[in-house]
């Protein structure tokens, strides 16, 4: 709000210019965020795919049962 | 009927062939099998084209006969004088049913619509259906942040009354904001409502979410965007299209020209309109001012919060990236390792 709490058109103008650009950029960001996560995700893929094909032994023991 | 009023009626069925042949042929680009309507009920000649929208829905859009006739050559005699016997006359419906029927050719022909639009006694029905989806379809998409600021200015008590028992049952999250919707009564417009109903239309928004005004008449509809310190005016014709839910300023539906006449109401003419718009765009920040900057701010805080958020989450999520990829270029030379050894 102004400081004298008057009615000033350029700093409502101002504000609401302000959140759009925010509302935008957050967007931007949740973009950005589930692009990484789904990239991690594939890696952690290969990764877990990688150590199975490479020590199988292991998994075979964690997997028997009695 | 004299021998001149003979080739004068001769003479309008043939201009009026050819402007509503002009109006479909222009349709056809914008919808596929568009379908013409004329709705004589309250003794005008309003046309609108019904046709499917990409969604399958249908939507009726509101064209102008009378731009074909009168705007586009001020001076034509017969234009006006058809108009006039167009007002004046039940005789000349059948001919102009006629001519819509011939129009709206082969299987495209929809009868029971335009029966429905030609015969029915009460507009209201169909008003309020129309009206109904009007608001789901537009000022229901609106950002739950911006309706707030969305007035509806209505043309007579029929109309508010009509929003105030609409908009109720359409959850706009009144029950957060119960003073969201502020109704003013500006004009009085007895005659034909269909008017204002048919020329409100979904529209795809051109400036993004610049404040702006609709003002509507019969003339045609005029928009009016706020930039900074004024309204520049925009006209749009039967065709161009604003997507309400981008909507911040203020819907102003204005009486039409031909009711001039009428002592009862105040009809602006587009500079009017201008200042009218801008005085009570105005005003209306001015009253909501305080309320205004406070949930502006508050939400800039919200955003501020949730952008901080969605930072540190991005350096996790970096952070571990770089994590998996080291891992995986460790994992690419043990492999290569027991290659040499091998």
């Amino acid at each position: 709000m102004s400081e004298t709490g008057k009615f000033d058109p350029i700093e409502l103008r101002r504000l609401q210019n302000e959140v759009r650009e925010q509302e935008e950029n957050l967007r931007k960001l949740q973009i950005q965020v589930g692009r990484l996560k789904e990239q991690n995700e594939r890696y952690f893929r290969y990764l877990l795919a990688a150590y199975h094909q490479r020590w199988p032994k292991l998994r075979i023991v964690d997997d028997e049962r009695p | 009927m004299s021998a001149r009023d003979k080739q004068l009626e001769q003479q309008f069925i043939q201009r009026l062939e050819k402007a509503l042949a002009a109006l479909l042929s222009r349709e056809a680009q914008y919808h596929p099998s568009p379908f013409l309507l004329v709705d004589l009920r309250d003794g005008y000649c309003d046309c609108s084209i019904l046709f499917q929208a990409a969604d399958n829905s249908w939507q009726r859009q509101a064209v102008y006969v009378k731009s074909v006739f009168v705007d586009e050559n001020p001076d034509d005699y017969l234009g006006k004088f058809a108009l006039t016997l167009v007002r004046r006359s039940s005789r000349w419906r059948p001919a102009l049913r006629n001519v819509a029927e011939r129009y709206a050719d082969g299987d495209r022909l929809l009868p029971p619509v335009l029966d429905r639009v030609l015969e029915l006694p009460n507009p209201l029905p169909m008003a309020q259906e129309y009206l109904q989806n009007f608001i789901s379809r537009s000022i229901g998409e609106i950002d739950s942040h911006y309706y707030e600021r969305v007035v509806l200015l209505v043309n007579n008590d029929q109309q508010r009354q009509l929003l105030e028992e609409l908009i109720p049952l359409l959850d706009f999250g009144r029950a957060a904001h119960p003073d969201a919707w502020t109704y003013h009564s500006v004009l009085t417009m007895p005659e034909s409502p269909s008017i204002a109903y048919a020329a409100i239309q979904p529209l795809d928004l051109i400036n993004g979410y610049q404040p702006q005004y609709l003002v509507i008449g019969d003339l045609g509809a005029k928009q009016y965007i706020w930039s900074d310190t004024q309204f520049s005016e925009r006209k749009l014709t039967p065709t161009s299209r604003i997507d309400l839910s981008d909507f911040t300023g203020m819907l102003y539906v204005t009486a039409d020209a031909r009711l001039k006449s009428n002592g009862r109401i105040r009809v602006l003419n587009s500079e009017e309109a201008r200042s009218e718009a801008t005085a009570r765009y105005i005003l209306y920040q001015m009253y909501r001012y305080p309320l205004l900057i406070e949930e502006l701010t508050h939400r800039k805080l919200e955003l501020d919060q949730a952008l901080a958020e969605l930072q540190r989450e991005i350096e996790r999520q970096a952070k571990l990236h770089t994590r998996l990829r080291k891992i995986i270029n460790l994992m690419n030379r043990v492999n290569l390792f027991e290659l040499v050894e091998q």
